[in-house]
């Protein structure tokens, strides 16, 4: 098996982790490997960081905090696992769509998500085992048939097409066709990645019906039957109602010791957790209930009982394109609108080339689909029209050329066609081009999915960052800027006052007696007077100015470009309006004492400049608190204060 | 000429494959698609004369171009051939000549459209 892995390896088509992804594994190649270093690599891809803290928080036990960070993620749910989670993620956005006709990539990854949450709360409800190894256990359950698919697409699509419509088993069929199935396969390339040898076990035995040998250890086996009730669950819950599956079901999670009664109260949550990591994944969850295909209930594999794998419906089931057809012969629009309709796709129709850009300009579709000799605007000029625009340069364009017009290609292409079908067309062909058109649509939505998910978890980290930088600036109890901002601030506005010669003033406000208030009144009381003198100083400082809290009961009012005068004016006013204010929880008046001092003179610096505000409010206590010092004193004071 | 004469009026393969297209989609599309190119050949037709007219050499390698190909998706091959022959024409700006092609093709247009209507009943 080892050998085979390595071959398809070679082919560069196996699925396999993307970007980061490889980092981690390359990081983690030795068994022992270092936290920190596994969170810088996963910090690199923010999305993929919001998943696995996500994921961590989702397994949560009653009583503990949310993790914020992929570290506090690793603590949680242990280093191995976040690992597993990580590679896990990057597999699933670098395999989003792929060249197997037959493989509903799209389906696949939205049936493994449905199993990979049924797997997390079954785990989660039987208290075993851990429940992201389950979740990653079900997101990878079916990876060997993406690994088929990617590796062999056409081949692979004959063998699907042959189960479907034959009713031959799979296994048998891959084992013809490429020697090893994909249960096998998917082992190793789990194994491959290190992930622990009890996923490896579970994803290759839980789609057969034999009960887990005795030898496997209880992981292996726990994460087995989990994964079985898990398929079963999401198939019946999000997929289509099946009571034997569900009866099914029952039996299987007794097997883990939970209440087959327990089943009842699932759906709802497996649904709402379904849709939450499809939007999170950008994989589709449609609405549960409707049968895939009329073909299902005719699927033998279905009705021949237990020994199905419920989740086996890759079978043909493609979303169509927004097409738009252009063609001035409306006898040939008319088939291709037929031919197009008949395939799944939505049509939408011009007659020209000038007609057909302005609907194309006006709901983009995601394939152009046009006829090249056409009265008002050809095909080509419309293609050079199209290219111009930004709506237009990312639409597919499928160029119908008559014969005697191929020596022209070239110029369509240069023009901007991506591809071309002679007319007049042959059914098959011009589906199957539309197909392959199909397929690079949905790569390139997916990277632009992928850019702008990107783009939106960086601007909420951006945003997380400023509010916890405003939050290291910014004191808890009064909304007030805290002492750190307040000294920055200072040594800012004082440099700049002494290189432009602007004067600047400093107010120190001390509240009186504030020992007084807390001891007779309670701590709480004396919080709630620091935030209502907050808003006093918030309504009484000028635009420019800016008030503090430095501490305890002190707070500073810097007045950039003021001399003594304006700054005296502003303290009077601080002053006067504490002592108007009646405080909600203190009977009688609170009062402040203020110290102003002008930048200059012997106060150069920041340092000086508070020292000399200080000493004026040491002052003002002197002289008998409640009011605003802002000279230097006399000897009568001195001695007083002294 | 000689070689229009020995193509068939309709070509009964392309009649058969499109009557086909109908079993999966509901009745209706052959008939509709029938429909559409009676009207629009009459058009074209009468597009390809007053091209002749005035001497419009573009105008007359266009129609011949949309007819030729709307004639060959329904197996009007007569048409379709003459159509190609009238393109030809028209993009080497030398009208001379096209007289006759024009009304081969007026009367081939009115031999496909019966023929088609006889199909469709």
């Amino acid at each position: 098996m080892r050998k085979r892995l390595d071959e398809l390896k070679l082919t560069g088509a196996l699925p396999s982790p993307a970007g980061v992804g490889l980092a981690i594994l390359a990081l983690t190649r030795d068994a022992e490997f270092v936290l920190e270093d596994l969170a810088r690599a996963i910090q690199c891809d923010p999305a993929l960081t919001g998943r696995i803290i996500k994921l961590s928080n989702s397994s949560l036990h009653a009583g503990l905090e949310p993790a914020r960070s992929v570290s506090e993620a690793a603590v949680r749910l242990g280093m191995h696992s976040v690992r597993s989670v990580a590679l896990g993620f990057t597999l699933v956005s670098g395999n989003r769509a792929g060249a197997c006709g037959a493989f509903d990539y799209d389906g696949y990854w939205s049936r493994s998500l449905a199993t990979a949450v049924a797997a997390q709360v079954v785990a989660q409800r039987a208290r075993r085992p851990a429940g992201c190894d389950a979740f990653i256990c079900g997101l990878l359950s079916g990876v060997g048939r993406l690994a088929l698919a990617s590796v062999h697409p056409d081949r692979y699509e004959q063998v699907l097409l042959r189960a479907h419509n034959d009713g031959v088993e799979l296994i048998e069929l891959e084992r013809e066709a490429f020697d090893l199935d994909h249960r096998e396969l998917a082992a190793a390339m789990l194994d491959d990645w290190r992930l622990p040898a009890s996923f490896g076990r579970a994803v290759a035995t839980f789609e057969s019906p034999a009960s887990p040998e005795d030898g496997a250890d209880l992981d292996a086996r726990d994460l087995t039957l989990v994964l079985r009730a898990a398929a079963r669950l999401a198939r019946c819950e999000l997929v289509a109602p099946d009571e034997g599956l569900l009866r099914e079901v029952g039996e299987l999670i007794r097997g883990l010791g939970l209440d087959p009664e327990a089943l009842v109260e699932l759906g709802p949550e497996l649904r709402s957790k379904w849709r939450e990591w499809g939007q999170m994944l950008q994989v589709p969850t449609p609405e549960a209930t409707a049968p895939l295909a009329p073909a299902q209930n005719a699927d033998p594999q279905t009705a021949s009982g237990p020994q199905v794998d419920p989740m086996l419906q890759d079978v043909p089931r493609r979303r169509g394109l927004r097409i738009l057809a252009i063609d001035d012969d409306a006898v040939s629009l008319r088939l291709l609108v037929h031919h197009l309709q008949r395939d799944g796709h939505t049509v939408a129709l011009a007659s020209n080339g000038r007609e057909g850009l302005e609907r194309a300009l006006r709901g983009p579709p995601q394939m152009v689909l046009t006829d090249w000799t056409m009265p008002e605007m050809d095909g080509v000029e419309l293609c050079k029209a199209l290219r111009s625009t930004r709506e237009g340069r990312s639409i597919y364009v499928l160029l119908l050329t008559g014969r005697g017009e191929y020596q022209r290609i070239v110029e369509a292409f240069d023009a901007g066609a991506d591809d071309y079908v002679n007319k007049p067309f042959n059914a098959e062909v011009l589906l199957a081009r539309v197909r392959a058109g199909q397929r690079m649509i949905e790569l390139r939505e997916q990277v632009e999915a992928d850019r702008r998910d990107r783009a939106r978890q960086l601007a909420r980290m951006a945003v997380l960052n400023r509010k916890l930088k405003t939050a290291a600036m910014t004191d808890i109890l009064t909304r007030l800027p805290n002492r750190r901002y307040a000294m920055g601030r200072l040594d800012q506005e004082v440099a700049t006052a002494l290189r432009g010669g602007q004067p600047l003033c400093a107010i120190l406000i001390d509240i009186d007696h504030f020992k007084a208030v807390n001891d007779r009144y309670g701590h709480d009381v004396g919080d709630r007077v620091l935030q209502e003198t907050a808003e006093v100083l918030k309504g009484s400082i000028r635009r420019g100015d800016i008030a503090a809290r430095l501490g305890g009961e002190e707070f500073l009012v810097i007045c950039p470009g003021s001399d003594m005068l304006g700054a005296t004016q502003v303290a009077q006013r601080i002053r006067d309006k504490v002592r108007e204010r009646s405080f909600q929880d203190l009977e009688g008046n609170l009062t402040v004492s203020l110290g102003v001092a002008e930048l200059g003179g012997a106060s150069t610096t920041v340092d000086t400049l508070l020292k000399l505000a200080d000493r004026r409010v040491y002052l003002a206590k002197a002289r008998g608190r409640d009011q605003v010092c802002a000279d230097a004193g006399d000897e009568h004071d001195r001695s007083r204060a002294g | 000429m000689s070689d229009s004469e020995a193509i068939p009026v309709l070509d009964l393969g392309v009649i058969d494959a499109l009557r086909a297209l109908d079993e999966g989609s509901g009745p209706g599309l052959f008939e509709e698609l029938v429909d559409l190119f009676v009207t629009d050949s009459v058009a074209h037709v009468r597009a390809l004369e007053s091209a002749l007219a005035t001497g419009d050499a573009r105008l007359l390698e266009r129609s011949a171009h949309t007819l030729k190909s709307s004639s060959a998706s329904l197996g009007a091959m007569q048409l379709s051939e003459l159509c190609r022959a009238l393109e030809q024409v028209g993009r080497t700006n030398v009208l001379d000549g096209a007289v006759d092609l024009v009304r081969a093709a007026s009367d081939a247009c009115q031999r496909a459209c019966k023929a088609l209507g006889e199909v469709r009943a």
